[in-house]
């Protein structure tokens, strides 16, 4: 075998232990088993072209070429964010791209074709597209034990937050938080082993891994008795054709979504052609009793909360906290960020314990609070990525008419090289917008409290206890999914 | 391909032999992707405005505030607003623009016939120093014609 020996004893941990799929007899919203599976990869072309390395390389050069004309033109274009490229790109069509179609439909696919990690990937492994064999360069550490959870990753995320009314409207500060991205990561990425930075540090990287366990698609071994057989664990290891699992992942054993950065990269080093990619339900890992910790719960807290500060900050009808957030007397905005950290770390947590605790009492008292409150907390992974589903058709559907323009003069310097800079400003399909949100909404508490219920019955093993917990958590989403509605629609 | 890469790249034999065809092709396209494509993009505007002059309008002021031109020559003004909308004219040469949206360049073309010093200005009330956005045009003569 002409593996490299260069495996981290994170991704060797467990790895022969069978995968534990969701339940098999939970059914989504009363129509769908949560073992459905639908496998992609039995299309010859799409299982050549995953195995292929250039399915990594040529999305992710053409992000890269995007990423480099989104910095020149946050330096040089005009500060004008609308009509900056910088702006335009990443907080109109990127983000309603994630939100809407990617993490929901394509999990972490994003992260496939990432441009920000790319070039210290490409340092660490000396190589663009091979698999070049060998030890990889840098001093591949192990990141410290005591990280290696979400903790980092909600703290970098939630300092991003602060300056988010800076971030998202100034085409300076945008190309200065995806410089500081790409050179952080090249630094960590020529310290730590494989993807360290994506896994543990990257403040996208966060709440994609957490969203990815709803999502509608999942990499999985296809047999995990070919797995259990194959003890050459080229998935893990790295073999002639690939590298081992650049996510410290043990795809042979993978559960469920949340660190798979889906580059197939266990497609290719993979001698058995035993990985697949399979279409699912939504929300099936968040079936998934392993894993779970308050990080993840925290990361679900500060996800929910930011969608409806963003939502009161940018849509709603109140100056003073877009001046607070616009960073316009540094006064203003330490409440505003004072507040929302205090909100997202300390308030929704709050709220959430107390709810968990009246499912607690109700219940009987039958299991640990802490496992009552951080299986719960789970459930509102649903009611929060469908809230940003309603957040983004706010952000696509007025300002998306400036992709067109953005296209034909991206740097605002008077081009026109398609002919479309010239657009007038068009909303597209507003009067529909408060019923999308609505619905999206609705979808979203549905799914919560079906996810809720199941989740109360996996973690009380008397139905009626789970029945008895599980009034508090209706209550719970209930009132988040009312607060929403009143801030996109109200 | 590889022989022109190497070539260009001056790569020492020895890596040249070393690196597959696709690897080559990889790193041609990452070049491109990180440095080519941006320096082409600022060569196309360079190329693209060398006979424009382009005259940005900020809260309060015009830059640049002096502009010159010559008698008879037409000249091609780009006008971009940065901030909030502003207006433009250029008092004794017929030029007025109504709004210059922020983000949204506006070309005009200018003949002026007359040589000497003519006065421009926002003509859209801005804000507090609105009434200091103001700058010149210098028309110098054209150069005589050799006969």
């Amino acid at each position: 075998m002409s593996a490299d020996r260069h495996a981290s004893a994170v991704a060797t941990r467990d790895a022969v232990a069978p995968a534990r799929p969701a339940p098999s007899r939970e059914v989504f919203l009363g129509v769908v088993p949560a073992t459905a599976r639908l496998e992609l990869t039995r299309v010859p072309l799409l299982r050549r072209l995953l195995a292929s390395r250039w399915t990594t390389f040529v999305p992710t050069t053409v992000n890269l070429f995007l990423f480099a004309v989104i910095l020149l033109a946050g330096v040089l274009g005009t500060p004008v964010g609308n009509a900056n490229i910088a702006i335009v790109f990443i907080w109109i069509l990127w983000w309603s791209a994630l939100m809407l179609l990617l993490v929901p439909f394509g999990s972490r696919i994003w992260c496939g074709m990432c441009p920000l990690p790319v070039l210290g990937e490409w340092l660490q492994r000396r190589a663009l597209v091979r698999r070049r064999l060998g030890p990889p360069a840098g001093r591949t550490w192990k990141w410290p034990k005591g990280l290696r959870n979400m903790w980092l990753v909600n703290g970098v995320f939630l300092g991003v937050a602060a300056f988010s009314g800076i971030i998202t409207t100034r085409p300076w500060a945008t190309a200065a938080l995806l410089g500081a991205i790409m050179v952080l990561s090249t630094a960590l990425f020529l310290l730590y082993e494989r993807r360290t930075f994506c896994r543990y540090v990257c403040p996208v990287g966060g709440f994609l891994g957490l969203y990815a366990n709803f999502a509608a698609l999942e990499v999985r071994p296809k047999s995990t008795p070919v797995c259990l057989a194959h003890k050459e664990k080229e998935c893990i290891l790295g073999s002639a054709a690939g590298y081992g699992c650049p996510w410290l992942e043990q795809p042979t054993n993978l559960k469920r979504n949340t660190y798979c950065g889906l580059c197939f990269e266990c497609f290719r080093s993979c001698s058995k052609d035993n990985m697949g990619l399979f279409l699912r339900p939504f929300g099936t890992d968040l079936l998934v009793d392993s894993h779970r910790g308050p990080d993840e719960s925290w990361k679900a807290f500060i996800m929910l909360g930011a969608a409806a500060v963003y939502s009161a900050t940018m849509m709603g009808p109140w100056g003073t906290l877009k001046d607070w957030a616009n960073l316009r007397s540094l006064g203003g905005w330490a409440v505003f960020a004072g507040g929302l950290i205090a909100l997202l770390l300390v308030g929704l947590p709050l709220l959430h314990g107390f709810f968990a605790w009246l499912s607690w009492r109700l219940a009987g008292r039958t299991v640990p609070l802490r496992r009552v409150f951080v299986n719960f907390s789970y459930h509102l992974v649903p009611l929060g990525l469908l809230a940003w589903v309603g957040f983004s058709f706010a952000i696509l559907l007025p300002n998306g008419s400036y992709i067109l323009r953005i296209l034909s003069d991206p740097f605002g310097w008077g081009w026109n090289l398609f002919g479309t800079a010239r657009l007038p400003w068009t909303p597209v399909l507003t009067a529909w917008l408060p019923v999308l949100q609505a619905l999206s909404l609705l979808f979203g508490f549905v799914y919560s409290l079906d996810v809720a219920w199941k989740l109360a019955r996996q973690t009380f093993a008397d139905r009626r206890q789970a029945a008895r917990a599980v009034l508090p958590q209706i209550v719970l989403l209930a009132g988040l999914t009312a607060t929403f509605l009143w801030l996109f629609v109200g | 391909m590889k022989k022109a890469l190497t070539r260009i790249l001056r790569v020492p034999g020895d890596l040249a032999r070393r690196l597959p065809l696709p690897e080559w092709i990889a790193l041609a396209a990452a070049i491109v992707a990180v440095a080519l494509g941006p320096a082409a993009v600022l060569g196309y505007n360079r190329w693209a405005s060398r006979d424009v002059i382009t005259v940005k309008a900020v809260q309060w002021a015009f830059e640049p505030d002096t502009i010159t031109l010559t008698a008879g020559v037409p000249a091609h003004l780009r006008l971009i607003s940065e901030d909030v909308v502003h207006g433009f004219a250029i008092d004794g040469l017929g030029v007025e623009v109504d709004d210059l949206l922020p983000g949204h360049a506006v070309d005009i073309t200018v003949i002026p016939r007359t040589p000497g010093t003519y006065d421009f200005r926002c003509t859209r009330y801005c804000g507090v120093h609105h009434g200091l956005m103001f700058g010149h045009v210098i028309v110098r003569p054209a150069p005589a014609r050799s006969p």
